[in-house]
């Protein structure tokens, strides 16, 4: 596959919360969303298995947010995969790989409007060494030590791999 | 009466911030920024308290006050 392509898609229903510090499913004109607070490090945790046609690169991770009520203000997310292979990972405990942080994101001057901020991971130790066709979790953790940050929720709607 | 513990000012701020994303209230200050505002209205309450339960007003008690002052606040600004 070309870098570039679409591996996965995300919304807020595919969710599988943790036991704690979870990111809230909440909506906003019927669109479902996952509300990330402002002062605790909430977390999302998505299931996949990589495609087949993924050919060994890095992935990046475009997370598609909007501010519940903030106009101005950063947003800061981290995301960190990790791999479920065949024979070695133990489903009854969480083995996810160190979090890849990503940047400090002004958020739109209105509050609903969407925006995209991306997360790189090279290929290797920031995949979990996740191979081709095997399962995998992807934590996405909203990230309140930022600077400037905004007030409020901050609500995702969408995550997207693709090869970078 | 003590200023508020900082993480009962967290609190009040987080509580604000939440019932400002409930209501997609639009806010254009930082989360930081509100907090400063938490930890000003405290600082004046403790510094006008004093005065405040000092007041002349016979048989009640420092709660019924409170109490008068919170009814007070919101027939003015219809807030609570």
């Amino acid at each position: 596959m070309a870098s570039g392509q679409t591996l996965c898609v995300f919304t807020p229903l595919h969710n599988q919360p943790p036991a704690s510090n979870y990111a809230l499913l909440g909506s906003r004109n019927n669109q479902p969303t996952l509300e990330f607070d402002p002062s605790t490090a909430w977390d999302a945790v998505f299931a996949g298995v990589l495609p087949r046609n993924y050919s060994g690169g890095g992935i990046t991770i475009t997370l598609v947010w909007a501010a519940a009520s903030a106009t101005s203000g950063n947003v800061r997310w981290k995301s960190a995969f990790e791999r479920i292979q065949d024979g070695v990972d133990n489903i009854g405990s969480d083995s996810f790989a160190t979090a890849v942080t990503g940047s400090s994101d002004a958020t739109n001057g209105t509050n609903g409007v969407v925006k995209y901020s991306t997360i790189a991971h090279t290929d290797g130790a920031q995949l979990d060494s996740l191979a081709v066709g095997e399962a995998f979790r992807l934590k996405i953790t909203r990230d309140p030590t930022v600077g400037s940050n905004i007030a409020g929720n901050a609500q995702l709607i969408r995550a997207e791999l693709k090869e970078t | 009466m003590a200023l508020l513990a900082d993480e009962t000012r967290k609190v009040i701020n987080n509580s604000f911030q939440r019932e400002l994303s409930n209501n997609f209230a639009p806010m254009s200050l930082t989360s930081d920024q509100l907090q400063a505002i938490v930890n000003a209205i405290d600082d004046y309450i403790d510094a006008s308290s004093t005065a405040f339960f000092s007041q002349s007003i016979p048989v009640l008690t420092d709660k019924q006050k409170v109490r008068i002052l919170q009814l007070v606040i919101n027939e003015r600004y219809k807030v609570l």
